[in-house]
């Protein structure tokens, strides 16, 4: 688990213990950066849910501008799976992967249930995310800039923190499939891989809505 | 996008061990392959985006593009319906529940002021929701049927029109087919040489101009109702409410 695991994803004869505290630091700080970035997301989203629970004849209708727009999404059902605005969650869970984050770059080592438990949670909630996207797309036929943000957003923590649990050897993975992960991780095919996956859902995105998604 | 640490491997490294551990150089290969993806997406997004224009014009439909508006409208292309001394004027998408609710809210009351000939009902059917449609353009054929009812069977206008909202589709579906927005035309007594002309989708221009139109008079979304030109300001989705109004109006 300790130096034989870490030497494994280190090639070139650098010593594997000596830098992976700053390759995890960087993605604290990237983890860091998007919770805040989707908090804030999530926070103009439940400021608009309430707004728009408090006034359903302003916002009923249906808008020219509708391609982007936070009325007709946020008035579907999809927009409150639970019975209340989804943004409320990113409220409540972003807070808590927010001070992971700060806890982790402040060199704080988190017991590995804890890390375990954010990862099962997160996973859960980039499902939701995701799902939601494909809800937008598909059956509302509106999208709008806070929920793709917060759809971008999740997409990176989630990332960042599978990467910082497979270098820390948190999650519970075959020798060969950690080995495999570290390798990944080490020729950065993470984030190639992030990448390639944010940039196909753009296209989608742009294909079916073009350029009004972009002005 | 490549921000590595670590300097360039060489493809040979004498600390391997096993065979578990594939070499360096098959890594550098998915990550040019990833690149080469990564490049492609960005060329296919931006190849997207700058030909968007062209695709969003006026939609290739059956018409050849001309302009063709149907007969027996009023000024500025409104459709008439009754010959009442107040006006009300409605702007609507058939796919805009919005307008589905304020038919639901108001409609008959529309129907009980035409009979007593209180009301001139003017209808201005636009297209806008198009894209909610599944591809369908639902909003531009159903606006294109009720045209091609005003053109050819005038007197069935009205209850075509509420027809189509008894009947209409949720958004993001696929909306109703030209054969069933004519088999709705029929229920309504409709005759079926007028129907048949509905996917001939000949007034599809002049409800794209119209839409266009409305949207440079100010209207931003729908259902817009003025009264005598005035804009409702009551709630369009109380029941009763748009009598109060036109009473008001009356003279």
């Amino acid at each position: 688990m300790t130096a034989q695991a870490t030497r494994s994803g280190v090639v070139g004869g650098t010593s594997g213990r000596a830098t992976a505290p700053s390759r995890i630091r960087g993605s604290w700080l990237a983890m860091l950066f998007w919770s805040a970035a989707s908090l804030t997301a999530a926070f103009v989203l439940a400021t608009e849910a309430v707004t728009l629970a408090g006034d359903q004849e302003a916002t009923f209708g249906c808008d020219i501008n509708a391609v982007v727009s936070c009325g007709t999404v946020g008035s579907s059902w999809q927009a409150s799976v639970f019975g209340f605005p989804n943004a409320f969650l990113g409220l409540v869970t972003e807070p808590v992967v927010l001070t992971i984050a700060a806890a982790g770059l402040a060199g704080v080592r988190l017991p590995r249930w804890m890390m375990l438990t954010a990862q099962v949670g997160y996973t859960l909630g980039l499902a939701l995310a995701y799902w939601l996207l494909y809800q937008a797309i598909f059956h509302i036929g509106a999208v709008c800039p806070w929920c793709l943000l917060v759809t971008v957003a999740t997409t990176f923590v989630f990332v960042e923190m599978t990467r910082i649990n497979v270098l820390e050897g948190h999650l519970p993975l075959p020798r060969r499939a950690r080995r495999f992960a570290e390798e990944l991780i080490h020729h950065r095919l993470d984030l190639l891989a992030t990448a390639v996956w944010l940039c196909g859902v753009l296209l989608l995105l742009v294909t079916r809505y073009g350029s009004a998604l972009l002005g | 996008m490549s921000t590595r640490t670590q300097p360039p491997t060489p493809p040979t490294r004498p600390t391997r061990r096993g065979t578990s551990q594939p070499p360096a150089a098959r890594y550098r290969v998915a990550r040019w392959v990833g690149v080469g993806v990564l490049v492609a997406l960005v060329v296919a997004v931006i190849a997207v985006v700058l030909r968007d224009p062209a695709t969003t014009d006026p939609a290739p439909g059956a018409g050849d593009g001309a302009v063709v508006a149907p007969s027996g409208l009023g000024a500025d292309g409104s459709i008439l319906i009754g010959d009442g001394p107040v006006t009300v004027t409605i702007y609507f998408d058939y796919l805009c529940p919005a307008c589905g609710a304020f038919e639901e809210a108001n409609g008959e009351t529309l129907e009980q002021l035409l009979e007593a000939e209180d009301v001139t009902v003017d209808l201005r059917p636009i297209s806008f929701l198009d894209r909610l449609s599944e591809g369908t353009e639902y909003s531009t054929r159903s606006a294109n049927a009720l045209a091609t009812v005003v053109d050819s069977a005038p007197d069935h206008a009205w209850s075509f029109h509420r027809a189509l909202y008894a009947h209409q589709p949720p958004e993001g579906a696929e909306g109703l087919t030209d054969e069933q927005l004519a088999s709705i035309a029929r229920d309504v007594s409709v005759p079926v040489q007028v129907t048949e002309l509905f996917a001939e989708r000949r007034h599809e221009a002049w409800v794209a101009e119209q839409t266009a139109q409305a949207f440079d008079s100010g209207v931003t979304g729908t259902p817009t109702i003025l009264v005598d030109g005035e804009p409702f300001t009551g709630d369009p989705y109380q029941p009763g409410s748009l009598a109060a109004v036109v009473e008001r109006a009356a003279p």
